[in-house]
C-alpha cells in the first residue's frame, strides 16, 4: 500500500481531532504527488459504501432548491423501477457491443477539470493542447485534463476570451448550453453566461462556425474575422454586425471594458460580475436604452460609472454599498 | 466500467430529463455524501455538500452528453467540493498578519515534514488509550518521563515499556525515520 493510500484511508477511517483535520487538508491541497493522492481518493470512493437513509429527503430538498415548489420527486415503486431499468439495459447492451466492432473503442479515461472564477476576478488557464484562455467573473469551464478523441471539446458558463492552438485534425469546440463554437484556429471572446438574456461572439483571428441550438433558433453561422454575432434568447434574433479590431482590445489582456451598442440591463449585469457589486435600475425604462462603452486599461466601476453621468437623463446614487441607476 | 444504463442517464440528463436526474440522484447520493463525510467529518455538512455536488450536476448537465463515465464525474465533482470545503475551513481564514499559520506554498521540506507529523499524529490517535495519552505527554507536551510518571501515578518503568512500544509501533507503520526521544 502506497504511504498516500494509508493516510487517506487511516483519515477517512475514524473522526479526528482538528489538529489532524488541519494537518490533512494542508497536506491534501499540496500539489506534491497530485496523482498518487487521487487514485487513493479514487480508491476511497470505490470502497465507499453506497447507501444512505437519507437519499429521499436529500432528493427533495435538491429539487426545491432547483425547481422550486414545481417539482417533488416522483417515487416510482423500486419493483416497477427495477423493471423499467432492465427494459432499457437490454437493448442498450446489444447497441453497446455493436458499436464495439463498429467505433474505435476508447480506451484511454480523461479527467474532468472544473473551475469556476468568482465575480470581481479574471483568470487565464492552459489547456493541454497549447490553446491559452481567459475566463471572466463568474465564468464556470468543464474540460478534460487531456483531449483524447477526434474533437477538443470543453465546456462554458460564462465569458471566455480564446487563442485557440492550431490543429485541423482536431477541431475545438467550445461548447455552451444552447450553442457550440467550433473552430480549427484562432483568436476571439464569447460571452455566454447560462442566466444571461443574450451571448456574443466577437472574431478577431481565424474562422469560426457559431452554432445556435435552442429553442427560438436553431442554424449554423459561419463568421469572419471582425464579424460579431449576438443571438437574443428571448427574442430569437440573430444581430450581426462588424467591429473594428483595432478598437476591440479584449478585456482579457489588459481589463478593458467594451460594450457595443448594448442595453444598460445587459451592461449592468456585466458589471456586475466583473466587479462583484450590486447594481440596481430603478425606472425600467431605462434598461433597453443602448450605450457603446469602451475604455482600455484596467479601469474602476467608478470610471464606468462616470461616463454614464454624461448622459443627461440618468442619474447614479450609491447607497450601503449597493449603486442605484435612476431616471433623472 | 461504462455502464451503458448510466450513459444513457447522463445523456437524458444533458436533454433536461429529471426523472434520469432523480434517478442518477438515487444512485449516487449515498455514495457522494458518505465520500464526502469520511473527509469532512460532519454528516450535516457532507449532506450540504452532496446536494451542492448535484445542484453542480443538473446546472452543467449540457456537458454530459460527452461524459464517456458517469462515476469519474460525479466522483471529480464531489473531491474537489470536499477538497474546496477543507480548504476554506481550515486553510485561509485568519489574515495573514494574525495567522501564526504558513500560507502560499511549502517547499518539500515543510511539505514531507507536514506528511510526516501527520503520519505520526493518525498512528498516535489509533494507539491503545494508555499508550497514546503518555506518548503525547512525553512527544507532544514534551514533558519528562519522571513528570509523566508522577501525574499518572504509575512507576517510571511503566512509562519508559509504554514509550518503547510507541516507538517500535511507529517504526513499523513510517519506516525508516528516527525518533528523537528525550529521556531524562
Amino acid at each position: 500500500m502506497t504511504k498516500h493510500k494509508r493516510i487517506i484511508e487511516s483519515f477517512a477511517r475514524n473522526d479526528q481531532p482538528l489538529s489532524i483535520r488541519k494537518l490533512f487538508t494542508r497536506w491534501l491541497s499540496s500539489p506534491t504527488d497530485a496523482q498518487e493522492k487521487n487514485e487513493a481518493l479514487a480508491e476511497l470512493w470505490e470502497q465507499t459504501e453506497s447507501f444512505s437513509e437519507h437519499t429521499e429527503q436529500a432528493l427533495k430538498k435538491t429539487n426545491e432548491r432547483l425547481f422550486g415548489e414545481q417539482r417533488v420527486g416522483i417515487r416510482i415503486p423500486s419493483a416497477l423501477r427495477w423493471a423499467i431499468a432492465a427494459a432499457i439495459i437490454a437493448p442498450l447492451i446489444t447497441v453497446a457491443l455493436s458499436m464495439l466492432y463498429v467505433h474505435d473503442v476508447r480506451t484511454s479515461q480523461s479527467e474532468w477539470v472544473q473551475v469556476t472564477v468568482p465575480c470581481g476576478e479574471r483568470r487565464q488557464l492552459a489547456l493541454g493542447d497549447g490553446t491559452q484562455l481567459w475566463l471572466g467573473a463568474g465564468t464556470r469551464i468543464i474540460y478534460p485534463a487531456t483531449f483524447t478523441g477526434r474533437e477538443r471539446k470543453v465546456f462554458i458558463d460564462g465569458e471566455v476570451f480564446a487563442k485557440v492552438a492550431h490543429d485541423p485534425r482536431h477541431p475545438f469546440i467550445i461548447s455552451t448550453s444552447d450553442a457550440n463554437v467550433r473552430v480549427l484556429g484562432t483568436t476571439f471572446g464569447l460571452r455566454a453566461y447560462n442566466d444571461d438574456d443574450d451571448i456574443e461572439l466577437m472574431l478577431v483571428e481565424g474562422s469560426v462556425s457559431f452554432d445556435i441550438d435552442s429553442p427560438k433558433y436553431s442554424g449554423e453561422i459561419l463568421m469572419s474575422p471582425s464579424d460579431m454575432v449576438r443571438f437574443d434568447r428571448r427574442s430569437g434574433q440573430i444581430e450581426r454586425s462588424r467591429f473594428l479590431p483595432e478598437n476591440y482590445h479584449s478585456w482579457a489582456h489588459d481589463g478593458s471594458i467594451y460594450f457595443f451598442n448594448e442595453s444598460l440591463d445587459n451592461i449592468t449585469t456585466q458589471l456586475s460580475r466583473r466587479f462583484n457589486r450590486q447594481i440596481v435600475i430603478t425606472d425600467p425604462k431605462l434598461l433597453s436604452l443602448k450605450f457603446h462603452v469602451f475604455l482600455s486599461n484596467d479601469r474602476t466601476l467608478e470610471d464606468v460609472l462616470e461616463t454614464f453621468k454624461m448622459n443627461k437623463s440618468i442619474r447614479i446614487d450609491e447607497r450601503d454599498n449597493i449603486i442605484y441607476i435612476s431616471k433623472k | 466500467m461504462n455502464d451503458p444504463y448510466l450513459t444513457n442517464l447522463a445523456e437524458q440528463i444533458s436533454r433536461g430529463s429529471h426523472k434520469a436526474f432523480d434517478e442518477v440522484f438515487r444512485q449516487y447520493y449515498g455514495r457522494v455524501s458518505n465520500f464526502i463525510r469520511s473527509l469532512i467529518k460532519s454528516q450535516s455538512v457532507a449532506e450540504d455538500i452532496a446536494q451542492d455536488v448535484f445542484v453542480n450536476l443538473w446546472n452543467s448537465r449540457h456537458a454530459l452528453s460527452e461524459v464517456r463515465s458517469l462515476n469519474s464525474y460525479i466522483y471529480t465533482i464531489a473531491r474537489n467540493a470536499a477538497i474546496d470545503h477543507m480548504r476554506r475551513i481550515h486553510t485561509y481564514n485568519v489574515p495573514l498578519e494574525l495567522s501564526d499559520e504558513p500560507q502560499g506554498e511549502l517547499t518539500d521540506e515543510q511539505y514531507f515534514a507536514i506528511e510526516k507529523e501527520l503520519m505520526i499524529k493518525m498512528a498516535v490517535e489509533n494507539f491503545p488509550e494508555r499508550r497514546r495519552q503518555i506518548f503525547s505527554m512525553s512527544r507532544f507536551e514534551g514533558l519528562s518521563n519522571d513528570e509523566i510518571a508522577k501525574r499518572l501515578g504509575i512507576s517510571k518503568k511503566t512509562v519508559e515499556n509504554h514509550i518503547n512500544l510507541a516507538t517500535h509501533d511507529l517504526q513499523k507503520i513510517i519506516g525508516a525515520i528516527v525518533l528523537f526521544m528525550l529521556v531524562r
